[in-house]
């Protein structure tokens, strides 16, 4: 796939990533089933760069975002900071890359306070005496918005917004080139959810990190990011700036997303006929083809990401035979 | 501290019907004390008054009542069959079942616990069907046969102790160890074996947390998972089970003590239930449940105190 960008900028570079998903049944009575869940994903990130990624559950983009971060096997190859997974220790990999989670309080050890859950990627990679390591905690804690005295208690004692705050600050405490936010503020009111995106938002004013945010809200990932992957049954139907994704999408499925996020603006909903089913599935048709109004004979194959910018559009790719 | 309360009334109600019902059931069972004690050629004026002297003419209510009161007082009547104060049968007895059931559940937590944290270290790896098998073994062996092939082993065939000779710990500590570590491995392997498979269970359900990803995600090896986050989390959903382990240990070592002619409580109560010695069944019975609802409690307040999660909702 093309890169616009030359190749030492980019803080993450996922190359044809595919995965696979084995179900190994019951011991003799096994039926292996071999299923895909990420197919041929292709993406960069750059420095200081907020890359959303949207899809409904079970599209694969929480897969691709634990095989960024080298939880699970895959196949193709990922780079982050120039390190590829496996190549360097997992501890040494964690320095540049670090996760926040949808759910706050079960990604938090119930037995541990708050300042040791933030202390341990410091403790973990032997960055600093104790007495430091406390004053970074202190320090961190105030930085996501929450006071010093909160060191001492336990994620129960925490609302889900500040429980939020912790594990974001627990990321930010080694310093990472890129985080992965799966999700992370889905689990949160609508209210306390947008309180974290502004959040990273200030953050990101202060710091140098790069974001790769994952979520099913278009809406969402358009007002936190610069740029915007679709992702439709393990591959990436549309990617492009936020803003051509938002508001010129191409792909029928991207359509279909925004149509259905409620606007009450605008009585037409012409396109939320597309929720229907339209056609039975074809094996090794476009992923998007039994939804799809348009698709015809000529989709019954897997079409390319191709770039479609224009009016001065930087890139905006899009899987899709007829755009 | 009202959690405290509560637990604490559960468990006089439970002494008091435990006590009942124990009470109930040897005065229903057949069987006449003192044409017991007396033979059945005695006279019936004999037996008669024997049945004065031991009380047992008088309605169950008045029995009952006078046998907890005395109960109360630490006086637990008197053995037919030693013609002694079952008080004073039991202080000679009790501390040689304590030692057993201590040596056997230390065992238990030293060997079983880095066990089971061991199976679950090596989970998909032929050592985990090894481990399995052995466990498997462990738990289905009755601890009776265990002491039987110890006896042969260990005692008849390799002379590392003398079967049936038990020596009192006042005499010689160091030979009272070494002879009661056999019973005391003997009640202790089938235990233990539960236990591995629970630390293991436990572990690995608490492998599947969030946290644990999010540790690993942060640059933790994967040892200081296993202890620091892990071992923690599992233990606290291992403690309920010790109040399990205890009681099962108690009831183990009523046979064990049989088998290795140990003079303890359980051997005591094995000869009392053969010699109908009522007195004497009665008050080991209740003696035992009632310890076996003191751990149980003990271990509902130990739970109380390690648990943030129950510690916090008190707090609120």
């Amino acid at each position: 796939m093309d890169n616009t960008k030359p190749a030492g900028e980019d803080i993450l570079r996922v190359e044809h990533v595919s995965n696979y998903y084995s179900d190994n049944g019951l011991g003799i009575l096994r039926n292996r089933k071999r299923s895909q869940v990420l197919q041929d994903v292709s993406l960069t990130i750059g420095k200081d760069e907020f890359f959303g990624l949207v899809g409904e559950s079970g599209c694969g983009k929480s897969t691709l975002g634990n095989a960024i971060l080298g939880l699970i096997p895959y196949e193709g190859k990922i780079t982050v900071a120039g390190l590829e997974h496996g190549r360097v220790s997992r501890k040494e990999f964690t320095r540049h890359i670090q996760a926040v989670f949808q759910d706050p309080l079960s990604a938090m050890n119930p037995r541990r306070t708050i300042g040791d859950t933030m202390k341990e990627p410091l403790m973990a990679h032997g960055i600093g005496t104790p007495k430091e390591q406390e004053a970074a905690v202190r320090a961190m804690l105030e930085t996501v918005g929450l006071d010093a005295s909160y060191a001492d208690r336990y994620p129960r004692e925490l609302s889900g917004g500040q429980r939020q705050r912790v594990c974001i600050g627990a990321a930010l405490m080694l310093e990472p080139e890129l985080i992965i936010a799966d999700e992370a503020i889905s689990a949160l009111d609508v209210s306390v959810g947008s309180q974290i995106l502004n959040l990273f938002r200030t953050i990101d004013v202060e710091r140098d990190f790069s974001m790769l945010f994952i979520s099913h809200n278009l809406n969402v990932v358009y007002y936190l990011c610069d740029r915007i992957a679709v992702m439709y049954k393990g591959s990436i139907v549309e990617m492009g700036t936020a803003d051509a994704v938002y508001n010129d999408p191409m792909h029928p499925y991207t359509r279909l997303l925004l149509s259905a996020i409620p606007d009450y603006a605008s009585e037409d909903d012409g396109d939320r006929a597309l929720l229907e089913r339209f056609r039975p599935p074809v094996e090794g048709a476009c992923a998007f083809y039994h939804r799809c109004p348009h698709a015809t004979d000529k989709c019954k194959k897997v079409p390319e990401l191709r770039n479609k910018a224009y009016r001065g559009e930087e890139e905006h790719l899009v899987r899709c035979f007829y755009l | 501290m009202k959690y405290f309360i509560r637990k604490f009334l559960i468990l006089i109600l439970t002494v008091f019907l435990i006590s009942l019902m124990t009470f109930v059931a040897f005065h229903v069972i057949p069987g006449d004390p003192a044409r017991l004690i007396l033979g059945t050629s005695a006279s019936e004026e004999a037996v008669e008054a024997l049945r004065e002297k031991l009380g047992t003419n008088m309605p169950l209510t008045v029995q009952y009542r006078n046998w907890i009161s005395g109960f109360l007082r630490g006086d637990f009547g008197t053995s037919i069959k030693y013609r002694m104060p079952v008080a004073s049968l039991m202080h000679d007895r009790i501390p040689v079942t304590t030692l057993l059931g201590v040596m056997s559940l230390v065992l238990i937590l030293l060997i079983g616990i880095p066990l089971g944290i061991f199976s679950a270290r090596v989970r998909n790896t032929p050592g985990e069907h090894v481990l399995n098998f052995i466990n498997i073994l462990g738990i289905s062996f009755p601890n009776f046969f265990l002491s039987i092939i110890f006896i042969w082993i260990f005692g008849l065939t390799l002379h590392w102790f003398t079967p049936g000779r038990y020596i009192s710990f006042d005499r010689d500590w160091a030979g009272c160890l070494r002879f009661m570590f056999w019973p005391a491995l003997s009640v202790a392997i089938p235990q233990t074996a539960v236990l591995v498979k629970y630390v293991r269970t436990a572990m690995l359900e608490q492998l599947r947390e969030d946290y644990v990803r999010t540790a690993r995600g942060k640059g933790v090896g994967e040892t200081a998972i296993l202890y620091v986050h892990v071992f923690k989390n599992a233990i606290v959903a291992v403690v309920p089970l010790i109040g399990m382990i205890i009681a099962s240990v108690l009831s183990g070592s009523i046979i064990i003590e049989q088998v290795y002619g140990i003079p303890g409580i359980g051997k005591l109560l094995i000869s009392s239930v053969t010699s109908r010695d009522f007195p004497l069944t009665q008050t080991l019975v209740v003696y035992i449940a009632v310890i076996i609802v003191v751990i149980n409690f003990l271990v509902d307040i130990v739970i109380q105190i390690i648990d943030p999660r129950i510690r916090l909702s008190d707090r609120s």
